[in-house]
């Protein structure tokens, strides 16, 4: 009995780390194709860059910002201003309250002088009741409107309503946009008019940053380990990840802290889904199901040079709580269109991306955690030594490690926002940290996402944030 | 280096380079494999070879990292305090206090520098000190090598002395040009598109114009916004694509007066208003206010309301608006009670506000008379012109 056990445990081990290895492999293929990627997009930029700006072009097309606010009232003030200094000819700023419970839409009313406005919109997607629209008295664009409280799905749908232009941009509202992020996340839509249904930009974390009048001054690391992580997270999953399945066209995510989509492909597949917490994925999953029937060439692209600067939580308690909804939402977002699972009619989408996520994105919390669990529990029944045990242990954070040194150097040679040794030696340092605790103490909490489906909890949850003064906290 | 990223092969060259890597990696722990022979089970070996490996990568990797950042920084130091001492140089030359041997000797050690500065010297320098910047620049070392059989090729290079020679007059400029339209890099050949266009010959300038409908759309942006302000050149332009056969080329014309905004003084044919492809009609509308009168505005616009396409009906209402066209009230009221969609109702209850007096009063009774979805649209109309009123007034 106690050899078919141990036997057991010993299979088992080796197929967690067959797994890891092969989820690293990929990654590892994943950064070395982002790594090409980024060094031609540089070069391709820098070298556009050279023929001046096009941004007084009356040609470019006009676009309409999303920003659904839900109880931002620490913070709404500069990122409304961040958003209406952006430099682009033709755009108008939506702020959807929706339903906030702080002063959110009095700070909105007060600051940028607005009145109830007579604005007429098409109710096409259907939405939580709308109480109110208001617009400023000042010359500017800015339209705000106020809903009852349907999350964040149901406010991007009113703004989508009430949205003039054909292409929308849906940021979250407590993020800041570079003020030249519309003219480089709009670059795709120009480049191949028509065939873009959307675009991604990057999302960096604002923590430790300097924010002066809704603007990024000084670039810094956060003092917080935890954001510090993050930073060298959002690195890899941006520049390696994304760059990649974008270059072979099969995004299934964009962030919805920052992406720009044609309206008219958003209202034809029905708007953001209500029914998930992760709608920014389950949109591009369905836009990319819907363009693969409509059997016209069609993109959706991942730009690594537009940046949107966000807020990370910084106590581990929130932070888990984000990663559970994340994981939440891509679990709901694959199940429902699991039809593309494995189906050459979808490309690379049905044969790569998908069982990637699926296999990797969805399950790997819950294969690492068991992973270590029977590594722990064989070790002390005595089915392992402790040699093999160290080399599971090894084997499951190197390569973490040296992908997340890889994302560093990724950024240096690339976008190079850090200016100082000192910011990349920490940026090391916290990429080989985090894979020793913090990363098994996210994958538990992602591993808990399961349990919260079968629970049948819907919420997102309060994310608390400080806001855009000075120095970002940390 | 330069060319792969432009290349149309990109893709396949950025594969194989991922499988050439990808099999070192792959090598390398075979190879680490062989210093753990000792180990019986193959499993182990390999594993401790795959972990020996991480280690010395994670290690290189680091070490690379910290001592490409800390000579960048140098670097760029370096290149920053050398472009001060060429402006210092350059503005001791042009009051006579400096040698030239001195300042073309520091030319051939650093070109990129001196290329720089010496343009934005060019850029901002006039008369006699100009002339003595030009005659060292056409001196100096950096300046032949921009005209090496070869030199041209790279992006960076071509680019430099694309934005170069335009400043020191004519005379290698016609060679450059003409390389510069068949480089691999788009970038390049459009930088040489809009120079040529700037201050090529009159042959240049032509082949420039009948480029431009072939370009990519983002690429005609730039060209459009960059074109001279030469109105022989823009009614030369205009002349020819307006009176074309080529949809591409009218497309071209009416993309540029949007783009440009400005009134075009050479008469466009009504017949656009006719045109089987919806985006010139669209276009053609968008641009209507821009035109310099004519007889048949009334009859065109005319036809605009009532065009199968509800985009060139609400372009052809906005139209209406702008050119204070009295004489369409009835079709433009029409229009906001009936239209077939919101976004044509809204563009013809604006044109009715603009046009004020009667038109406006007119809106006002209908409003008083409408279902819901017409008295929103011209609420939402009156109000916009009061704050537009409001914001004249401030």
């Amino acid at each position: 009995m106690k050899v078919t056990i141990a036997a057991f445990f010993h299979a088992y081990e080796n197929s967690v780390l067959v797994y890891l290895l092969a989820l690293n492999t990929i990654y590892f293929i994943l950064v070395l194709v982002g790594f090409l990627e980024l060094i031609r997009c540089r070069y391709i930029a820098l070298d556009r860059a050279k023929l001046g700006s096009i941004e007084r072009s009356n040609l470019l097309p006009p676009i309409s910002i999303l920003a659904p606010a839900f109880n931002e009232m620490a913070s709404i003030r500069d990122s409304v201003r961040a958003m209406l200094n952006l430099r682009y000819p033709e755009f108008e700023v939506i702020v959807i309250n929706d339903g906030s419970k702080d002063q959110t839409l009095r700070e909105l009313i007060v600051e940028f002088h607005l009145y109830k406005s007579a604005r007429y919109f098409d109710s096409t997607l259907k939405t939580a009741r709308l109480r109110g629209i208001y617009e400023s008295m000042d010359p500017i664009r800015l339209v705000v409107v106020d809903k009852e409280n349907g999350g964040k799905a149901d406010a991007l749908n009113a703004g989508i309503n009430v949205a003039q232009y054909p292409l929308i941009c849906a940021v979250d509202a407590d993020s800041i946009l570079e003020e030249e992020s519309l003219l480089k996340v709009v670059g795709p839509f120009l480049e191949w008019p028509g065939e873009v249904l959307a675009v991604g930009g990057i999302v960096r974390i604002a923590n430790g940053c300097t924010v002066s009048g809704g603007r990024i001054e000084n670039i810094d690391l956060p003092k917080s380990w935890i954001a510090r992580f993050q930073v060298v997270e959002y690195l890899r999953a941006f520049l390696g990840g994304r760059v990649a399945f974008s270059s072979f066209n099969c995004m299934l995510i964009i962030s919805g802290a920052f992406g720009l989509f044609q309206k008219a492909a958003v209202l034809a597949v029905g708007g953001y889904s209500t029914k998930t917490v992760g709608e920014d994925m389950e949109l591009i999953a369905r836009l990319q199901q819907w363009a693969r029937r409509q059997k016209k060439k069609q993109k959706i692209v991942f730009q690594p040079d537009p940046v949107c600067w966000t807020e990370a939580p910084e106590s581990l308690k929130v932070l888990k709580r984000q990663r559970r909804r994340w994981q939440r939402g891509t679990i709901e977002s694959l199940w429902a269109h699991r039809a593309m699972f494995g189906r050459p009619r979808f490309g690379a989408l049905g044969l790569f991306a998908f069982p990637y996520f699926v296999l990797f994105e969805m399950f790997g919390p819950v294969v690492e955690l068991t992973g270590y669990l029977i590594t722990m529990i064989g070790l002390l029944l005595g089915f392992f030594g402790t040699r093999e045990a160290f080399l599971f242990f090894c084997a499951a954070v190197l390569y973490g490690m040296v992908l997340s040194t890889a994302s560093v150097i990724l950024e240096e040679l690339t976008m190079r926002r850090y200016p100082k040794v000192r910011n990349l030696l920490i940026l090391v340092l916290a990429g080989i940290l985090e894979s020793l605790g913090f990363r098994q103490v996210l994958a538990f909490s992602r591993a808990y996402a399961f349990v919260e489906i079968f629970k049948g909890n819907k919420s997102w949850g309060n994310m608390e944030r400080k806001g855009f003064q000075g120095t970002v906290a940390s | 280096m330069y060319r792969a990223f432009y290349s149309r092969y990109w893709q396949f060259f950025s594969g194989s380079w991922v499988v050439l890597i990808f099999g070192i990696y792959i090598s390398t722990v075979v190879a680490a494999s062989e210093l753990f022979a000792g180990v019986i089970d193959p499993f182990v070996r390999y594993m401790l070879a795959f972990i020996a490996v991480q280690a010395a990568i994670l290690v290189l990797l680091i070490l690379c990292l910290v001592l490409w950042k800390i000579s960048l920084t140098r670097r760029e130091m370096e290149s920053l305090s050398r472009a001060v001492q060429f402006r210092e140089l350059m503005a001791g030359l042009v009051v006579g206090e400096a040698q030239e041997g001195k300042v073309l000797g520091m030319a051939r050690k650093y070109p990129r520098e001196f290329l720089e500065m010496a343009g934005e010297a060019l850029r901002s320098l006039k008369g006699s000190a100009r002339e003595r910047m030009e005659s060292l620049v056409l001196k100096s070392q950096p300046y032949s090598d921009l005209f090496r059989p070869g030199s041209l090729h790279t992006t960076r290079q071509a680019l430099q002395s694309l934005s170069l020679l335009p400043l020191l007059g004519k005379t290698d400029l016609e060679s450059a040009l003409e390389s510069g339209l068949s480089h691999p890099s788009p970038v390049v050949r459009l930088a040489t598109q809009i120079t040529s266009l700037r201050c090529g010959s009159r042959n240049t300038r032509l082949k420039v114009h009948d480029a431009i409908p072939r370009l990519p759309f983002w690429e005609r942006i730039r060209i459009y916004m960059q074109f001279p302000n030469d109105t022989v050149l823009v009614a030369e332009f205009l002349e020819n694509a307006l009176y074309s056969s080529n949809d591409d080329e009218v497309l071209c014309a009416l993309e540029f007066i949007i783009s440009h905004e400005k009134l075009v003084t050479i008469p466009v044919p009504d017949s656009l208003a006719d045109s089987l492809n919806p985006e010139i009609r669209i276009k053609y509308y968008k641009a209507f206010h821009l035109y310099s009168s004519h007889d048949s505005t009334l009859s065109v616009l005319r036809k605009g309301l009532t065009d199968d396409d509800w985009r060139v009906r609400a372009m052809s209402a906005r139209a209406c608006g702008l050119v204070k066209l009295h004489a369409l009230i009835p079709q433009l009221l029409g229009m906001v009670s009936q239209a077939r969609t919101s976004t044509e109702a809204r563009r013809a209850a604006k044109a009715l506000v603009a046009l004020g007096g009667e038109a406006h009063r007119q809106l006002l009774n209908l409003q008083l008379t409408s279902q819901e979805q017409v008295h929103r649209i011209i609420a939402e109309a009156v109000e916009q012109e009061i704050l537009v009123e409001m914001e004249a007034a401030r």
